[in-house]
């Protein structure tokens, strides 16, 4: 009778250590793989970086020894000097820009609504990574005395993972 | 005597059971969780994006008759575990970049640039350069001893 006694106690002793330990285990497992897959599935955002280049970009090609180049606004030799694709630049795009000489606007291109948002994300009001990310410059050139540049640009691109076959 | 036996025989093998039992568990859950973790690092998912949107932003910044060099062997090393060829891993469809250094489907980011772009990759570096686009017929204004006048 003694002995049946002890074996009841180990036995619920065992069963007691075999939950424990198993959620322990499962508590430990839970952590590595939350951790493993927050850090496997970072978004590397760059689309700070790819405003400011687009935004250097179009003051390179606007601006020539601190003149403003001719026909800024000609939709076509814009694109072709400035070496960028007409086409990202359309509805839907993910990008956008805006150029303005002496607080007028002459040319703009890409998704206006980025121009909203980016207002929104500086007034910092509930924003989200989701936003589109602005990069604002202002430049002096030399014609008629001296003008000022101001070139808005805007990114929204998020990258995609493509589906495996 | 012989039934006291019998119990604890019987009490015996449930315990043993139980240990077995126990470790067998405890084996499936730690294989499981090596199996979970081999398979994340072994993805080479923040790679490609890195390298996607590192090409892309390269190709966005630069000028014609550049060439950038980028080193890729990191990237490569990881993806050497379920793939030999890289022949597709670096690719330019309709003006977006595309890496896939494994057997899922890859990373794509676009670019911004319409000069002409050719990627060659070369041992663990990538070749990225970047030429001006060909003139088309239409914005040719004169031809001068075989050179090319563009407006």
């Amino acid at each position: 009778m003694e002995v049946l006694k002890m074996f009841n106690r180990r036995g619920e002793l065992q069963i007691a250590l075999s939950v424990w330990w198993f959620f322990i285990l499962f508590f430990i497992s839970g952590g590595i793989v939350i951790s493993a897959s927050i850090y496997y599935s970072t978004d590397l955002d760059v689309k700070w970086l790819e405003a400011d280049i687009l935004n250097q970009r179009i003051l390179d090609c606007i601006i020539d020894n601190s003149y403003l180049v001719d026909n800024i606004s000609d939709e076509n030799v814009f694109y072709e000097n400035c070496g960028l694709d007409e086409s990202k630049f359309g509805k839907g795009s993910k990008y956008f820009f805006k150029i303005w000489v002496d607080d007028e606007i002459v040319f703009g291109g890409g998704d206006y609504s980025i121009e909203k948002n980016c207002e929104i994300k500086k007034a910092d009001i509930g924003t989200s990574k989701y936003f589109p990310v602005c990069s604002e410059k202002q430049v002096l050139v030399l014609d008629e005395g001296g003008k000022s540049v101001f070139v808005l640009t805007g990114s929204n691109q998020n990258g995609e993972v493509v589906p495996g076959v | 005597m012989r039934c006291h036996n019998k119990r604890l025989n019987k009490k015996a093998d449930v315990a043993l059971i139980n240990v077995i039992m126990f470790l067998v568990l405890n084996l499936i859950f730690v294989l499981a969780l090596f199996v979970f973790i081999d398979y994340v690092g072994s993805r080479a998912l923040i790679y490609e994006q890195s390298y996607a949107k590192q090409i892309a932003l390269i190709i966005d910044n630069a000028k014609p008759d550049m060439v950038v060099s980028l080193d890729v062997s990191d990237g490569l090393e990881v993806a050497k575990k379920t793939e030999n060829d890289f022949s597709n891993a670096f690719e330019l469809k309709q003006g977006r970049i595309y890496v896939d250094l494994g057997k899922g489907g890859g990373y794509s980011y676009e670019y911004f640039t319409n000069y002409k772009i050719d990627l060659n990759l070369q041992g663990d570096e990538l070749l990225i350069s970047i030429q001006e686009k060909e003139v088309s017929d239409e914005n040719v204004v004169g031809v001068t001893n075989g050179g090319v006048e563009n407006v």
